[in-house]
């Protein structure tokens, strides 16, 4: 048989988005001078690394047929903590970490919520959002006092020809992209994303690795946050708020489906990639932050269209009618518009 | 022999089983009483008018983003523009108010309202692009266009009519409380009583066959954002009664708060199940949290905890239920979808 | 036994009403002539002829991918013919909106059921003409209309205020004709629409689908199952490979000529001989098994190198007794495999244990639609080829492609996704999947419901080999004749319990059908 593929992402899966990537830095070349200098580079390439390293829990969430809505709080909740706990005299290692292991731990309750409780994801993690808001406030009093450890605002600002954040980031791609193709970690997710039943049959431990996808996100979220905090020096509620429109967005415009099993992370760094161009450009036009919203909002529209067709995601899936997944698969799948849909399904290749 | 033929049990529990949905709309009602209770005993049982004026102010807005949001969610959809619109209605009605044209403020915010609910709608069904990140997406750009309108919170004097038609009071009955019982009566009617009603909980409990007994799917779910977007509207007039300013940054959490009232009263996030009155009911179940944890002299942060809790909690009680009725309608019939004798849950 | 309306009727006693099949009274309502239609590449359907007249009961018969359901769906009118026309009572038909389709008088019932669950009884079948006045909803009319419509049926045990997804399945069969048939069809289509229905419910069918021929409705039976067709029709079409082979009257020929017709070729010994119904020893020995159905505990055991077949009337705690044997139902009892006992409370277990569950529905539990064919394969063995959780690639690339060569997969790459294969080689994937991890006890429940006679064959044959070579099977099936034809021993299950077990290489369909309904009656 002829290896007419080779591999599951197929080619134009990556293309597209990093031939928008080039696209779009290219016109922002033409429109603006000095667009392309090193300086300006790196310095769209470390706030492309923000928002890339806070996307890696939200590219595996989705993938795993769920979504996190508690992005903003926990990366706010982090950086609370951060400051507070420096300000408290925790040493900087400890507080770095403990921070961490906060941000996972709500990972963690997001997870378990989700796989066992069979609480519908949307609703967990807004409600977790909310819970982790109310804690921020209160350990705060509602304004964070203090800075971020010393060495935390080095890695976040620092550079060594390329900045430290960067290179954080792109060790994180190779370890989240080397998982996700060669573990079996990263096949469970792909199995129970594309169908959880046929995964649970198999024996594929699905409570566990949908766990797994939470806490991840809860930690990347938290280390985003952590930088975030080193970014600006200290901590202030609502520092998060505005990054989960982006964290979805980019994993939806890199192609990665909405419904989980499939997509890649490589697709979610172009579409980190591609939306930071687009910002940094109007920024530099001087469009103000509500030309930003609307313009935010169109290209993701026009991403998502484009998926939808250019990558021929119109096909159609197995309903599976259960009460608690059924609302999430609902609001992630394109809906029917009447005739070619509703025919009950019968088997296309049996004519 | 089996229980094939005319099962007694179905019978049986017919006549309880239309008041199933209600059943779900009760638990808000019983919360809200226990919490009303729990106010007054707060307040050493002098209930004052203020307070129940301030209570159903704070519920009406609400009450309002959480109705619209239902209408979306009963056809298997998602609103996440909720906040995004109550935004722009806001910021329209305070700004044409500001050069003095508040009545036209207020149906201009109402005619954008509808507009972009019917943005929504079409987008969703004839761009085909999942509702949960379509209406993000417009979310943002309707955000964007409120703050186009009016950048930054404040100055517009609000006439003194729109105050007082939306939460003034006429002796000690507050007008909002009157909104909300006829929009309570209105829900009833539109789900219970209507052609569109019935249509959007088919729509939600099996899109195939609604179509297939000729109901017009598109037509309806645009129908239904766009009332989505009308609710929000009236929601966004009414703050800007209630606060007398616009302020772009105000409907933000209406979203969390919408979709929390909806889940306490009941309805399903998976569409076909629910009531607007559920829905009300949870809004003023959320609003008397408010009020107590202000009446016990909590910090009202600790709101945000308890409204994260009260949700999740709502949601598996709900899931519970679910379940169990799945499991007793599944011990009298096999389906050749679900593998057998087992609650869905596979 | 009486089990339908409209009389006493024995299962497997034909009832033309005592009409002769070529109905002389009024010409032909349904004429399809030179109807052609092409999918992409493939001819779903070449030249067909057709015509049913008025008062019949015709069937359609042919294998998977014959053409039947692209031919539904033209008569239907869903889907338009390349070339070719519909007639019905002489009138053309159009493709439209269903509405208009019903005002033609064609109406269908599918096998999935087209009821909203969350809505009422009288909802549903009101649903398509809601009495409104001025968009005011009258909830009298509903009910009124909605129990004048089942009490015309028979079904006035059914409450019109009960919520259409709570009641048992074939009530809610029941509810689907009557909406159907509201508007009294000069033609009622059934496609496959006793699939997920058992003996009695099917009786119950019947009597009804005849009740409606009496009225004078023509009817369009599309089935799978030859005794329907020998039950039911007065003639059948016979397609294949998208062109009409044959139109016969069921008196003109057997059962045996038909499959002929359908396979195109002779099709003898579908199933290949039997093992020795010598005792062997068991594999697994179950013992105070008590499911949630089952109203007292019960035994038994699976011997070496048998395949044992779960007969009985559908929901009798068959599903229920093999997914709590694989770990995923409810149910409590002691498992003895190899003189040890073992636990199993998840799939992994049971896989562990050298048990797999080859899944009814391929689509929805067997496959992963959108993963590739090599993924697919590899998806219930992955720790064989994996160290320290990483995938060793290369062995799974061998792995898949050794897979796809032993069993004839049609791919043209491994990477191929599993939703472009036919229905057939999805089978035969889901089956390789689970066979690479060796497995010492096979599970079916109703694995080959919907595939041509050819892959059956190869699929028969393969589960022979597995017993010769020591394995054992449980097999699930709700086609009786599948299971005599298969089994070496069938228990027949009543309440949850298995309380009859049938011995012997001639255990006959009507011993299998009399045993279900006997252990009913005493009460075993």
């Amino acid at each position: 048989m002829s290896g007419q593929r080779r591999s599951y992402t197929r080619p134009i899966e990556l293309g597209i988005p990093y031939g928008l990537v080039v696209l779009a830095a290219v016109g922002g070349a033409i429109a603006i001078p000095g667009f392309l200098s090193p300086g300006h580079l790196s310095v769209m390439a470390q706030t492309a690394a923000y928002i890339g390293i806070i996307a890696i829990g939200q590219t595996l969430v989705l993938l795993v047929g769920g979504i996190d809505l508690s992005v903003p709080y926990i990366i706010n909740l982090s950086a609370v903590l951060l400051v507070g706990f420096q300000a408290s005299g925790l040493s900087p290692g400890t507080d770095f970490l403990l921070v961490l292991v906060v941000g996972l731990g709500a990972g963690i309750v997001n997870g378990l919520g989700i796989s066992l409780l069979e609480v519908s994801p949307l609703v967990m993690t807004l409600g977790m959002n909310s819970i982790l808001e109310g804690v921020a406030i209160i350990y705060s009093h509602g304004s964070p006092q203090g800075n971020a450890p010393g060495f935390v605002t080095t890695l976040s600002t620092g550079s060594a020809g390329i900045p430290y954040v960067v290179v954080l980031w792109i060790v994180l791609i190779a370890i989240v992209t080397v998982v996700l193709v060669f573990t079996r970690l990263g096949r469970n997710i792909y199995g129970i994303g594309s169908n959880r039943a046929a995964s649970e049959l198999c024996g594929l431990p699905v409570k566990r690795t949908i766990i797994v996808a939470y806490a991840v996100s809860g930690l990347s979220c938290a280390l985003g946050g952590v930088l975030l905090a080193g970014y600006s020096g200290q901590a202030y509620i609502g520092m998060g708020d505005n990054y989960l429109l982006p964290s979805v967005a980019i994993v939806v415009i890199g192609g990665t489906s909405l419904a989980g099993g499939k997509g890649s992370y490589l697709q979610t760094v172009a579409g980190a990639a591609l939306i930071t161009v687009i910002q940094s450009a109007l920024v530099t036009i001087n469009m103000n932050q509500a030309g930003q919203d609307v313009l935010y909002g169109t290209a993701i529209l026009l991403m998502a269209f484009l998926n939808q067709f250019a990558l021929g995601r119109n096909t159609e899936r197995p309903k599976m009618w259960s009460w608690g997944r059924g609302a999430l698969r609902g609001w992630l799948q394109p809906v029917g518009r009447g005739p070619g849909v509703a025919v009950p399904a019968t088997e296309q290749k049996e004519a | 022999m089996t229980a094939y033929q005319g099962s007694p049990s179905a019978r049986q529990l017919s006549f309880w089983k239309p008041l199933l949905v209600w059943q779900r709309a009760y638990v808000a009602a019983i919360l809200a009483v226990i919490l009303l209770v729990v106010n007054i005993e707060l307040n050493h049982w002098t209930f004052s008018s203020i307070q129940a004026v301030g209570i159903a102010n704070e519920s009406l807005p609400l009450a309002l983003a959480a109705i619209g949001e239902t209408f979306v969610v009963l056809t298997n959809g998602i609103d996440l523009s909720t906040g995004s619109i109550v935004t722009l209605a806001n910021v329209t009605t305070a700004v044409l108010a500001g050069h003095g044209l508040a009545p036209l403020g207020v149906l201009v915010a109402l005619g954008l309202g509808a507009a972009a609910g019917l943005l929504n709608g079409l987008i969703v069904c004839y761009a085909q692009i999942a509702p949960l990140i379509a209406t993000l997406a417009t979310g943002s750009i309707y955000v964007g266009v409120a703050l186009v309108i009016l950048p930054y919170p404040g100055g517009a004097t609000i006439p003194a009519w729109l105050t007082s038609w939306t939460v003034g009071t006429i002796s000690v009955i507050p007008v909002s409380a009157i909104w909300l019982t006829l929009a309570a009566l209105a829900g009833w009617f539109f789900l219970r009583r209507s052609k569109f009603g019935v249509d959007l909980q088919a729509i939600g409990g099996s899109e195939a066959s609604s179509w297939s007994a000729g109901i017009r799917v598109v037509r309806v779910r645009i129908l239904a954002y766009v009332a989505s977007g009308v609710c929000c509207a009236l929601a966004g007039v009414v703050l800007a009664g209630l606060t007398t300013s616009g302020d772009p940054t105000i409907g933000a959490v209406y979203l969390l708060n919408a979709v929390a009232a909806l889940v306490v009263g009941g309805t399903s996030l998976s569409g076909g199940v629910g009531t607007l009155v559920g829905s009300l009911l949870g809004a003023i179940v959320l609003s008397l949290v408010a009020s107590v944890l202000f009446a016990a002299n909590f910090s009202t942060n600790l709101q945000f905890i308890v409204t994260g809790v009260i949700v999740i909690g709502a949601l598996l009680a709900q899931s519970a239920q679910s379940k169990r009725s799945a499991r007793t309608s599944q011990r009298r019939q096999r389906s050749s979808n679900t593998l057998g004798e087992q609650p869905a849950s596979l | 036994m009486d089990g339908s309306v409209g009389g006493v009727e024995r299962y497997g006693e034909p009832d033309h009403g005592g009409r002769p099949e070529t109905a002389l009274l009024g010409g032909e309502v349904l004429a399809v002539r030179g109807v052609s239609k092409r999918f992409g590449g493939v001819q779903a359907l070449d030249g067909v002829d057709l015509t049913v007249s008025r008062g019949e009961i015709h069937a359609i018969v042919g294998e998977n991918g014959a053409g039947k359901s692209t031919l539904v769906k033209i008569i239907a009118a869903v889907t338009r013919p390349d070339q070719g026309e519909v007639r019905v009572d002489g009138k053309v038909l159009r493709t439209g909106l269903p509405q208009e389709t019903r005002a033609a008088g064609v109406a269908v019932v599918y096998q999935e059921l087209s009821l909203v669950p969350q809505l009422s009884v009288a909802h549903n079948l009101v649903l398509s003409r809601l009495p409104t006045r001025a968009g005011v909803l009258s909830l009298r009319k509903v009910t009124r209309i909605a129990q004048e419509m089942l009490d015309g049926l028979g079904l006035a045990h059914i409450d019109p205020r009960a919520v259409a997804g709570s009641l048992p399945l074939d009530q809610q069969q029941m509810l689907e004709i009557a909406k159907v048939t509201a508007t009294r069809p000069k033609i009622l289509v059934l496609d496959e629409a006793t699939s997920s229905l058992g003996a009695a419910e099917v009786d119950r069918l019947f009597g009804l689908v005849r009740a409606f021929r009496d009225e004078g409705t023509t009817i369009l039976v599309i089935t799978h199952r030859m005794r329907e067709v020998w039950n039911l029709a007065d003639s059948m079409t016979i397609l294949r490979d998208g062109k009409k082979i044959a139109r016969l009257g069921v008196t003109e020929t057997n059962e045996h000529e038909v499959v002929r017709l359908m396979a195109g070729r002779d099709v003898q010994a579908i199933y290949p001989p039997k093992g020795a119904t010598a005792p062997a020893a068991p594999v697994l020995d179950l013992r105070e098994v008590r499911l949630r159905s089952s109203h007292k505990p019960w035994a038994l055991e699976l011997r070496r190198g048998e395949i044992l077949g779960l007969g009985g009337l559908e929901g009798q705690g068959q599903r229920e007794f093999i997914l709590w044997l694989y770990g995923v139902g409810r149910g409590t009892g002691t498992m003895v495999q190899g003189g040890a006992r073992i636990k199993i409370s998840r799939p992994s277990d049971a896989l562990a244990h050298g048990i797999v569950l080859i899944p009814e529905d391929r689509k929805v539990h067997g496959l992963h639609l959108g993963l590739p064919v090599r993924w697919n394969l590899a998806m219930a063995t992955l720790g064989k080829r994996s160290r320290f959780g990483f995938i060793r690639m290369r062995a799974e690339r061998e792995f898949a492609l050794t897979a796809i060569g032993q069993a004839a997969i049609r791919v043209k790459s491994p990477f191929d996704l599993a939703s472009t294969l036919s229905g057939g080689t999805q089978q035969k994937v889901v089956l390789r999947k689970f066979l690479a991890c060796n497995p010492s006890i096979l599970l079916f429940v109703d694995a080959m419901r919907g595939i041509d006679v050819q892959t059956k064959f190869g699929f028969y044959q393969t589960l022979r080999e597995l017993t010769s070579s020591g394995n054992s099977c449980i097999l699930y099936s709700s086609d009786t004749e599948e299971l005599v034809g298969l089994c070496d021993r069938i228990a027949v299950f009543h309440d949850g319990v298995p309380a009859r077990i049938l011995e012997g290489a001639d255990i006959t369909q009507d011993d299998v059908v009399a045993a279900s309904f006997a252990v009913g009656a005493d009460g075993k």
